[in-house]
């Protein structure tokens, strides 16, 4: 199912939590929904569940496969949505629970009680859940109701799965376990999948494609490469990972003749921000001709953990972040108090937040 | 709290012994004098003259006739208030609108106001020069110091017991689950019939088991409606106060533990539905 979603706008009161937004998914992709708290993340998968109405007026649409399903009922989209906090059924069990879907049909278009009984138990064995048919939803564990409330949206063979935060209650470990499980699901299911995240790490590593969001608009929809590498805003940059902020001017339309603050020392007023990443800073002992390179002295050295992470003073007392592999670390054999030249690698500019 | 922290008895926080003690003992007092004390001489005073006078003074036809109007005002008033409370407390607890303060505040104003007032309220709608004499007239209906009035009057006096305690409950569950239903495709009745309901039993039983005793017990304002037609307008609070007035103690206090016990039931199932509504 390819879901297109064209000039959505949805208001609370006076602000709005969506403004404009177009997008489209494509069938079969696993989408990933990633901004920070607030930002209307939440909001877009209920409005493409059909369970919050779009602002009206502002001609906006939302088309599965061809057809517009503004003015259908969240039932009749056959939407599967997994909820932020799960919403389990409190009162039924985990057998009733995922079996609710197929019980609430027309009598017409319902299964018999031996097909959804062996639709259940497929589902529980899907979801690694075997076991646990009779109990209650107070008696599982977060990471447990949260599979059976994804056998639940998936007993209905919705075309269309949404899952809100699927692991924003879980601890480290287990998040990646079931990260890395609901990407092999996702490929067994055939369905487009659309998952809201606040942790890019979880984005990048799932998604086919990754939708940053920021105050109720798009910031920018790429590829995990392309949102990592070559990030279209200052946002998506300073989102995605840790960032070292420089002030600069930008004197021509020659990237080259950018004049970094943090180095020249002029008064002129700083246009652009130039942002590099910790591990892209490369680290000599000597001065070299190039004249992007920074100097600054080391205050600090983190060796535990798979890098080295060096805090780093440059000539204005700003502190720099610097990230290094061991090996480097043992061959430059640095110490605090030492003075060093950082070379960027690769850095992004931007000009008022842009590009 | 100092106090508490400060003290060298303290296991924990709790407070020291003797202060536990002097605390259970005076509410252990209040409790023994004001609410065990009076359901013991009712029912001591009921059944002082023996068996058959209690029964004689509980079913002779005007006590009769009481027992039965009390029963069919709360036969009304209860499922219309049960079924008033859910709509409301839905309205409240799953929407977000103007004017929502406002009734809530307005559901509590049978509870503001004195019963007598709610009842001068009724007569000065339906009665003699009632604003709306003129309308109840052209329907050949009497509601003052009739049976309607004293349903009406029960009904304004409980009204708000079913919808604040669901208008709570339904808040604080959210509206989650019901929304997972609806986009499992079940339909709004199957969603209030499957979902809704069950997380909301106990505490709408308690509401209505409040309303309940309310309804059968109400003084005030059905005392200011009814007229005191012997056999006719009298529920069973009203008959026991008639009673006592007359210096007939006995049957007084018959009637009065008649209504005691309905009191009684209605605190047992009470007790039951809040433990199981907690849970
Ligand atoms: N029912 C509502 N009434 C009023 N405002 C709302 C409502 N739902 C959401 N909002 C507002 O809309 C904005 C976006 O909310 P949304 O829940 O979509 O955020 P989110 O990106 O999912 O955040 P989080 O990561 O914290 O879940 C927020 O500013 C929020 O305050
Ligand atoms: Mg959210």
């Amino acid at each position: 199912m390819t879901i297109s979603i064209t000039n959505i706008t949805k208001s609370f009161g006076n602000s709005k939590a969506l403004d404009n937004i177009s997008v489209d998914f494509t069938a079969g992709e696993l989408t990933a929904l990633l901004g920070p708290s607030g930002c209307g993340k939440t909001t877009l998968l209920r409005l493409v569940a059909g369970l919050e109405q779009a602002d009206p007026g502002c001609g906006g649409r939302i088309i599965f496969n061809g057809q517009n399903v503004l003015a259908d009922t969240a039932g009749k989209r056959k939407v599967g949505f997994v909820f932020q906090h799960y919403a389990l059924f409190r009162h039924m069990t985990v057998f009733d629970n995922i079996a609710f879907g197929l019980r609430v049909r027309k009598k017409s278009q319902r299964p018999t009680k031996a097909e959804i009984k062996e639709r259940v138990y497929s589902l529980l064995e899907l979801v690694q859940l075997g076991n646990m048919a009779d109990r209650m939803p107070s008696e599982l564990s977060g990471g447990q109701r949260q599979r059976v409330a994804l056998a639940r949206a998936l007993a209905i063979e919705p075309e269309v799965l949404l899952l809100d935060e699927p692991f924003g209650a879980l601890d480290a470990k287990v998040r990646t376990e079931l990260r890395r499980w609901l990407r092999q699901l996702h490929d067994k299911l055939n369905c487009t999948s659309i998952f809201v995240t606040h942790d890019q790490e979880e984005a990048l590593e799932v998604a086919d494609r990754v939708i940053v969001m920021n105050k109720g608009r798009i910031e920018q929809i790429g590829s995990p490469d392309e949102i990592f590498h070559q990030p279209a805003s200052e946002f998506v940059m300073q989102f995605l990972g840790e960032v070292n902020v420089f002030h600069g001017r930008i004197e021509s339309d020659d990237p080259q003749m950018v004049h970094f603050y943090d180095q020249t020392g002029q008064t002129d007023q700083p246009n652009a921000r130039m942002l590099i990443r910790p591990h892209d800073l490369d680290i000599s002992t000597e001065p070299d001709t190039d004249k992007r390179q920074i100097p600054a002295t080391i205050t600090k050295i983190q060796t535990a953990g798979p890098s080295v992470r060096l805090d780093c003073r440059d000539n204005n007392g700003k502190i720099v972040n610097v990230r290094i592999s061991h090996d480097i670390f043992n061959r430059l054999q640095l110490f605090i108090g030492q003075n060093i030249f950082l070379t960027p690698k690769q850095l992004q500019i931007y000009r008022s937040g842009q590009k | 709290m100092l106090f508490f922290v400060q003290n060298k008895y303290n296991k924990g926080l709790m407070p020291p012994a003797w202060l536990n003690w002097t605390l259970v003992v005076i509410s252990l007092t209040f409790l023994a004098v004001f609410l065990l004390l009076p359901l013991v001489i009712i029912f001591t005073e009921a059944f002082r003259q023996g068996m058959t006078l209690w029964w004689q003074s509980i079913s002779e036809p005007e006590a009769l006739h009481a027992l039965k109007l009390t029963l069919l005002t709360a036969a009304v008033a209860v499922p219309a208030n049960t079924i008033f409370g859910l709509a409301a407390a839905w309205c409240l607890a799953k929407f977000r609108f103007f004017g929502r303060n406002i009734i809530i505040t307005l559901i509590d104003l049978p509870f503001a106001v004195s019963p007598i007032i709610a009842g001068m309220l009724f007569v000065l709608l339906f009665g003699a020069r009632g604003y709306l004499r003129g309308i109840t007239d052209s329907l050949d209906l009497q509601i003052i110091f009739a049976v309607p009035g004293i349903i009406l009057a029960t009904m304004f006096i409980t009204f708000p017991f079913v919808a604040r305690e669901l208008t709570g409950l339904m808040t604080q569950q959210g509206s989650q689950a019901e929304q997972a239903a609806l986009s499992l495709g079940a339909s709004g009745w199957q969603t209030f019939w499957h979902i809704t309901l069950p997380d909301i039993k106990w505490g709408l039983l308690y509401g209505i088991i409040l309303c309940n005793a309310r309804a059968m017990g109400e003084f005030g304002a059905v005392s200011v409606v009814s007229g005191h037609i012997r056999g006719k307008t009298n529920t069973l609070p009203l008959h026991a106060e008639i009673l006592y007035n007359e210096y007939n103690f006995s049957a007084a206090f018959a009637v009065a533990s008649l209504l005691a016990f309905l009191a009684l039931v209605t605190l047992v199932i009470k007790s039951i539905a809040e433990r199981r509504k907690k849970r």
